[in-house]
């Protein structure tokens, strides 16, 4: 291990916990009283009170039929501005969700919701480095949809990945029209990990397909490359959908000749075996093999003098 | 199975306790069905149709229901009678507990005639309390058993030889959050295990920690800090052959003044495994600066710098990634990302060496009055590689509509053009895919609603095949709250490309006539 590197290694233990004792000892942000809450947001109902409405059923209600304790977070702990908003009533003087930037929408829900989802997009994942805003999925009033997700249908990210949403009407698909599957089961929005970062072991596909996910006598080093972005299953397959059988990328042997050329004597031997049969016919145990290092079929016969070799 | 009975009466006892307390009002639908199934052809190249059953269909859906005291119960139990059934169920109070469950059964078909399948069934649920506002307790498991059997791959010379697949594999997870006042800390542990009912020595165990802390520095508010570690173990039950990854990450966000922020991650990751004694190192380094002009613009900049270092050889990789967002006017935004990166052997040799890739994305969304909204999105992706001689392409422009164009009617659709070019070592390969889809429903007049969609898809060069799904709707409401849906599906799949002796075409009339009734309490 070079100094660079155990360095990194020591600063990765340490962090988490120098974050704890920070989080523990640190001083508390300025807050409103729960008096103060009440008797701003009466003051806000005066004029909105179809907000209170808006509200109802969720966390941040601002009213409630049994007690005054359901209100956690009134008006003003998420529109800044009010105090002169209170004496001027005009738009312009207090802050609403969509006129805020990304960041500065972050910071307003940061105030109470500080999840792990959150810091994830708003450290380095691409949601967040694209400019994508809380509110973009999420909406606050007149939502009572779980996690106040803006449209709780199972596929809510295709209506902006519409590219992606098409890639599912392909010749083979992941079950995701059907309701079988949902994009939060394999895309971890919770991941501080940045997606692209997913370093090591990414076992996305293999909490599924554990059948294949190893680890093997003999491994297929493409599945388990670990690599910071590509490598892995994505190498031969395409997760979403794709033009082929099996959600391969090419056709046929495509897949492998992508790496690999047909060696000179499977052109030959066998009435030219390699031409005419895929490479998987005999190397079916392609993910990764307890039986030979070239993931030949163990049912195959090995007593000839090539495939002796081989395994 | 137990599990799924489990999981099942669970469900209806969520619904139980719904009925037997004091509720304040609650909506959904009770919807029963028949499914009247005719198809023809190879029943295992239409995917779209693998999981669709002929028979009565009981559904409730969209179940909502509040109880006074703020209690919440949804529930959506698709085709509770088919094998294609598909149950979720929640109750919770906002800050004070959640338990949600689930479960849904799909198969996918392997041969002609259908008799060849694997089918999947899903069970699990999650619970969730605040016994302190600062403090959410969680945890969860779920069960997936998948069986039956399938075809090896690219058989279709050789249709009798198959494989048999039956295993399990149970997930569990638990674990405590504390936040406050804008800061968190969260631990968990993740336990599963696969069983291979076929043969016992894969059966395996994983296990996994994790721990993450995250907010803003004492006293230095614009500054977020954020961290965290992961040990994962998988472990083979016979062998004892034994995996391990140790990951670590933290990094910062800076508010700087003027709207300029500044992004810094770092990931550190040691995989190993403990019978061969390899190891394989990944380190991360991200830098992201950005700079908002608050409801107009954003732009940001990024440069990762990784490293991947194992027994064999050290790859190190640049990147570089930019991004912008502009609104000239409300109604329209315009998006562009760039993103480059260049993978390096630098000790060692790898089989596939160097590799560079890029990719963009550009975007314009135009939101017109009555909410209707067009968007053209383009994305691409290029990887090459030199040394193997080996490159791909991929583009794609889509056009997507929505919205209320008719004062009548609702629509959705889109088109994608998609194209890849594969150039192999050894020959290549391209296809051009076309999709195409709508769906437009009308509002209802005079009691009747009707619909119509459809999905056509396309691929071109290498491939030859087409594929397209109509569906027409008709519904007419009667005694306020009961209406009558007949709705009638044709799906058509052909590979022009397979000979008559294994034709890969498929054709099918689905029509299901289904009586709703709207739950109101």
């Amino acid at each position: 291990m070079t100094a660079s590197k155990a360095l990194c290694f020591w600063a990765m233990i340490l962090l988490p916990t120098v974050l704890l004792a920070l989080s523990v000892t640190a001083s508390t942000p300025v807050s409103y009283s729960k008096d103060k809450l009440l008797e701003t947001t009466e003051l806000c109902l005066d004029c909105h009170d179809d907000m209170a409405e808006s509200l109802d059923g969720s966390v941040h209600r601002v009213t409630s039929e049994s007690s005054s304790s359901a209100i956690s977070i009134g008006c003003i702990g998420c529109h800044d501005g009010w105090e002169v908003h209170v004496e001027d009533p005009t738009v312009d003087n207090i802050t609403t969700g969509f006129g805020l930037s990304a960041a500065m929408q972050a910071e307003v829900c940061g105030r109470c919701h500080v999840t792990a989802h959150q810091v994830a997009m708003v450290s380095t994942d691409p949601h967040g480095n694209a400019g994508v805003a809380c509110l973009e999925c999420h909406t606050v009033h007149f939502n009572s949809n779980e996690k106040l997700v803006a449209n709780d249908r199972e596929v809510f990210c295709l209506s902006c990945h519409g590219g992606i949403a098409t890639e599912f009407k392909r010749r083979s698909a992941h079950p995701l029209e059907s309701g079988n599957i949902r994009c939060v089961d394999c895309h971890d929005l919770s991941g501080m990990q940045n997606p692209i970062f997913a370093t090591g072991l990414d076992w996305t596909c293999q909490d599924c397909h554990s059948e294949l996910s190893g680890p093997f006598l003999y491994e297929h080093p493409v599945v388990n490359a670990h690599l910071v972005e590509g490598g892995g299953c994505v190498e031969c397959h395409q997760p979403h959908g794709s033009p082929n059988d099996r959600l391969l990328n090419q056709a046929g042997d495509g897949v492998c000749i992508q790496c690999h050329g047909i060696p000179p004597k499977h052109r030959v031997v066998h009435g030219g075996i390699g031409g005419q049969h895929t490479c998987v016919n005999c190397h079916s145990d392609i993910h990764g093999s307890f039986d030979n290092r070239m993931f030949l079929d163990p049912d195959l016969a090995f007593d000839c003098y090539c495939h002796f070799l081989s395994k | 199975m137990r599990v799924i009975n489990i999981a099942i009466t669970s469900m209806l006892a969520l619904l139980l306790i719904a009925s037997v307390a004091h509720s304040s009002s609650g909506s959904g639908d009770v919807a029963l069905s028949y499914i009247f199934l005719d198809e023809e052809g190879n029943q295992s190249v239409n995917q779209s149709t693998f999981n669709d059953y002929e028979g009565a269909a009981l559904s409730f859906e969209n179940l909502r229901y509040r109880f006074t005291n703020g209690m919440n119960l949804r529930a959506d139990f698709r085709n509770i009678t088919l094998n294609n059934r598909n149950l979720k169920a929640s109750l919770r109070r906002v800050g004070l507990f959640g338990v949600s469950l689930f479960h849904n059964k799909y198969r996918r078909l392997y041969d002609f005639e259908g008799g060849r399948f694997t089918k999947r069934h899903r069970t699990g649920g999650s619970i969730w309390v605040f016994p302190h506002r600062y403090v959410k307790l969680f945890g969860g498991g779920s069960f997936v058993d998948k069986s039956g059997s399938m075809t090896e791959l690219f058989d279709a010379t050789a249709p009798g030889t198959g494989l048999t697949t039956d295993y399990t594999q149970k997930h569990y997870n638990g674990g405590v959050q504390f936040n406050h006042m804008g800061r968190m800390l969260r631990a968990e542990i993740r336990a599963s295990n696969y069983a291979d009912d076929l043969n016992s020595s894969r059966d395996q165990d994983r296990l996994s920690f994790m721990a993450t802390a995250a907010g803003p520095l004492p006293k230095y508010e614009e500054v977020s800090v954020f961290g965290g570690f992961r040990r994962f173990t998988a472990e083979y039950n016979a062998s004892g052959s034994k995996i391990t990854s140790n990951k670590g990450w933290g990094g910062a966000t800076v508010a700087l003044p003027e709207n300029f922020a500044l992004k810094y991650a770092l990931v550190f990751d040691r995989s190993g495994s403990e019978s061969d004694l390899v190891k394989t190192d990944n380190v991360s380094h991200a830098l992201y600066a950005s700079h908002v002009w608050p409801g107009l613009a954003q732009v940001t900049a990024g440069y990762i710098k990784d490293y991947n270092d194992d027994l064999s050889d050290e790859v190190q990789v640049s990147s570089y990634y930019f991004s912008g967002r502009v609104k000239p006017i409300s109604e329209l935004e315009l998006r562009g990302e760039y993103g480059a990166r260049s993978e390096e052997v630098k000790g060692g040799r790898r089989l596939i060496g160097d590799e560079d890739r890029q990719k963009y994305k550009f975007s314009v969304k135009y939101r017109c009055p009555r909410d209707a909204t067009i968007a053209v999105k383009v994305d691409a992706r290029i990887r090459e590689n030199e040394q193997l001689g080996s490159k791909s392409e991929f583009v794609r422009p889509t056009v997507d509509l929505s919205g209320d164009f008719w004062r009548f009617a609702s629509f959705i659709g889109g088109y994608s053009y998609a194209r890849g070019i594969y150039t192999n070592v050894d020959g290549g390969f391209e296809f051009r895919d076309h999709t195409i889809y709508a769906d437009i429903v009308s509002r209802e007049c005079h009691n009747f609603t009707a619909g119509f969609g459809g999905t056509y898809y396309r691929s071109k060069r290498d491939l030859d095949v087409e594929k397209s799904w109509l569906r027409f709707s008709l519904g007419y409401r009667f005694l306020e709250d009961y209406h009558v849906e007949l709705e009638y599906n044709v799906h058509n799949f052909d590979d022009f490309v397979y000979t008559s002796q294994f034709d890969e075409y498929y054709t099918a009339n689905i029509v299901e006539i289904k009586i709703i009734k709207d739950l109101s309490f």
